[in-house]
């Protein structure tokens, strides 16, 4: 038996934590809660996460904000078509003088690495920064470079439809926790931008807290209680993207492939960060559902007939949400 | 109004009182001979009739006897899933003479028959205190049946006009019935006043069946666990209520729903908000007792008693037809 009160107790302080940092950001970011929280989960699960959305939502505005919140080491990489792996990476340099090979780390060396604009580059650079993602460390000149901790990759990428873009391979979207949807504000918010932006003075965020209050928030999202019957929901729902017709669902033919190993752990993970955010200490359904789509709308690989129907993921989503049974 | 003064007979209420008094005397009489001597503590569970017509009501009672220095018994009633309950009453009474006084308590339903066939009355729980280890206990009694047989068309029309006389009466048994009353008072008072209690009961019964009242019996129905201190079962009765509560008169499907779509589906029928509030704290705590292993002490559970409660008397007020069939509808979606 978990000692929920506990759980719940540490769930209420913590979250009072994360509070200030969400209300820091507000005193720059208009609205756009989905976003921020979206990027929170991310740091604080460490879940890479990847936005998207049109350019001027102030996805890359949003990163560079929260990393003033926490004191984070924060680079920024600007992809576009001529960058090369080495470019973020680091490299080798010949040192004439001395005749030796010193080596030159490059910006992804941080905290939060803001890949902004990412599927602007060519796929070998955005390869290099996936592996990066995955393996935690990178090796230069035949030497192997440790990633910081914490170490998070915020990627901003615009719509797939837009002109002179490379879309993510699909093997490598699956690296991301969650792919989040950044839609235009409302007019309240779009009116409170007006106010705020054209005063002459740029709102700013100081920070709030450090990197390591971060990592040791990470612990106790990492003790939150998830019973084995939300596990199992968790199951039927990547199962059900896999062979919907063993859940009655009629969309087989709707889906090219479902959602990988990846998506039950993040959606776990994910469960509990939502669980966290709500100042719980264990995760229900409901923070199943919450996440569900952050997390499986990139893994979802719809068919050809999808598409010629204009079905979206989104749509798979929700036909699976309403049809697999809550526990 | 005027059709219910019109409806009266003068001659045929006092007949049918005294058929009715002289028939739950036999009914007592053959039924149930008191135990006299009252070291323990024994309950019985029994209809008026095993054989009735459809549209026809009938009285199901519970009666215990208990020792005077015992505490009182509390009966929880079986859920009457194939009945609409009517009316109910409860009255104590004290017989016998010197160290042989002991108390019997009733509880008797009006009920009437939701359909035909062989119906079944459930168990109700006795919680008693036994008198040789002054513990508290739960007993349970027996099942019940009761035949109902299906009418014929003219028999139904029968039947609803004898309705409206019985409304008619009614309201003169509170004027002119009073002596009457009084009479037949006298003659039964003795083995319980059952009768009266039938003459009291006999408003005018809501005609369908009402979910406030079906939910609020089941809710008392829980209380046996609390006094039985197994707070995981009493919890889980007042769960169920609300559940049962929320899918009979809304027609959602609260045992599958997650809370928040729950809530939102609940919210979207214009449910005052008020009303929810105190659900939003219920629910929680549910999800915490499913998905944390928490078990709610007693003061949450009074509490959360307290919430279905008010939620459900709250419920009287609001009007909502709910979708015929909710299951078939959501398959029909599927295909
Ligand atoms: N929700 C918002 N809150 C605050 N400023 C905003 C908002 N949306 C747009 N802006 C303004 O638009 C600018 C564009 O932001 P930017 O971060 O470059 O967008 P993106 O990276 O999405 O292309 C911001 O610097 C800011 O002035
Ligand atoms: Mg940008």
């Amino acid at each position: 038996m978990p000692e929920v009160h506990e759980l719940d107790q540490k769930g209420k302080e913590m979250s009072v934590a994360m509070e200030k940092i969400i209300a820091e950001a507000q005193k720059v970011i208009v609205g756009q809660p989905i976003m921020i929280r979206g990027l929170l989960m991310g740091l604080l699960t460490q879940g890479h996460i990847l936005l998207e959305g049109v350019p001027g939502l102030a996805k890359t505005l949003a990163v560079m904000t929260l990393s003033t919140c926490i004191q984070a080491k924060f680079s920024r990489i600007q992809f576009t078509p001529d960058l090369l792996p080495a470019d973020i990476i680091g490299t080798n340099i010949y040192n004439a003088k001395t005749g030796e090979f010193s080596i030159k780390k490059g910006p992804i060396f941080a905290n939060i690495v803001l890949a902004d604009e990412i599927n602007r580059a060519a796929a070998k650079v955005q390869a290099a920064l996936l592996e990066a993602m995955q393996e935690k460390q990178v090796t230069i000149g035949g030497q192997t470079f440790k990633m910081d901790k914490p170490f998070l990759v915020l990627a901003t990428q615009n719509p797939i439809e837009s002109e002179g873009t490379y879309s993510l391979p699909d093997a490598q979207v699956d690296r991301f926790m969650f792919k989040v949807i950044i839609g235009y504000p409302t007019p309240e918010d779009e009116f409170e931008i007006i106010n705020r932006f054209t005063r002459g003075i740029q709102p700013k965020a100081e920070p709030v807290c450090t990197p390591e209050d971060i990592v040791a928030t990470r612990d106790s999202i990492n003790s939150i209680y998830i019973d084995d019957k939300i596990k199992r929901y968790i199951v039927d729902i990547i199962f059900a993207t896999r062979y919907p017709e063993r859940y009655g669902l009629k969309i087989k033919n709707l889906i090219q492939y479902g959602g990988g190993p990846r998506a039950s752990i993040y959606l776990t993970i994910g469960s509990k960060g939502n669980a966290f955010m709500e100042g719980r200490g264990y995760a229900t359904p409901d923070d199943v559902k919450a996440v569900a789509h952050d997390v499986l709308r990139h893994r979802i690989s719809v068919s050809y007939e999808a598409e010629a129907e204009e079905i979206k993921s989104e749509n798979i989503i929700d036909e699976i949400l309403k049809t697999v049974k809550v526990p | 109004m005027m059709n219910k003064i019109k409806g009266f007979s003068g001659g045929n209420i006092v007949k049918q009182m005294i058929c009715r008094a002289v028939a739950v005397l036999v009914f007592i009489l053959l039924n149930w001979q008191p135990v006299i001597a009252l070291d323990e503590v024994t309950f019985k569970a029994l209809v008026e009739k095993d054989k009735i017509k459809f549209g026809e009501k009938i009285q199901y009672l519970i009666i215990v006897n208990f020792g005077t220095n015992t505490m009182p018994p509390a009966i929880t009633p079986p859920s009457f899933l194939q009945f609409n309950v009517l009316a109910e009453n409860e009255r104590v009474q004290e017989v016998g003479e010197g160290a042989e006084r002991y108390k019997i308590m009733k509880k008797i339903w009006l009920l009437e028959p939701a359909e035909t066939g062989r119906l079944s009355i459930a168990s109700g729980i006795i919680t008693y205190q036994d008198p040789t280890s002054n513990l508290l206990k739960n007993g349970k009694t027996d099942v019940v049946f009761v035949e109902v047989e299906p009418t014929t068309e003219s028999e139904v029309a029968k039947q609803k006009k004898t309705a409206a006389a019985d409304k008619g009466n009614t309201l003169n048994a509170q004027g002119r019935g009073l002596p009457v009353a009084l009479i037949l008072f006298a003659v039964v008072a003795g083995l319980g006043g059952t009768a009266v209690w039938l003459l009291g009961s006999r408003k005018p019964a809501p005609p369908q069946i009402n979910h406030e009242n079906k939910a609020l019996l089941a809710l008392n129905e829980a209380i046996a666990f609390a006094e039985a201190d197994d707070l995981d079962k009493y919890y889980a009765g007042i769960s169920r209520t609300l559940l049962d509560y929320l899918q009979e008169k809304f027609g959602v499907d609260a045992h599958v729903l997650s809370t928040v779509v729950l809530l939102e589906k609940l919210t979207a029928m214009k449910i005052p908000k008020s009303n929810l509030e105190g659900l939003e704290e219920f629910f929680k705590v549910a999800d915490k007792a499913k998905f944390a292993g928490f078990v709610p002490d007693e003061d949450k559970m009074i509490e959360l008693h307290g919430i279905v409660k008010d939620f459900i008397e709250a419920g009287r007020k609001i009007k909502i037809k709910p979708p015929k069939v909710q299951k078939q509808r959501e398959d029909e979606d599927e295909a």
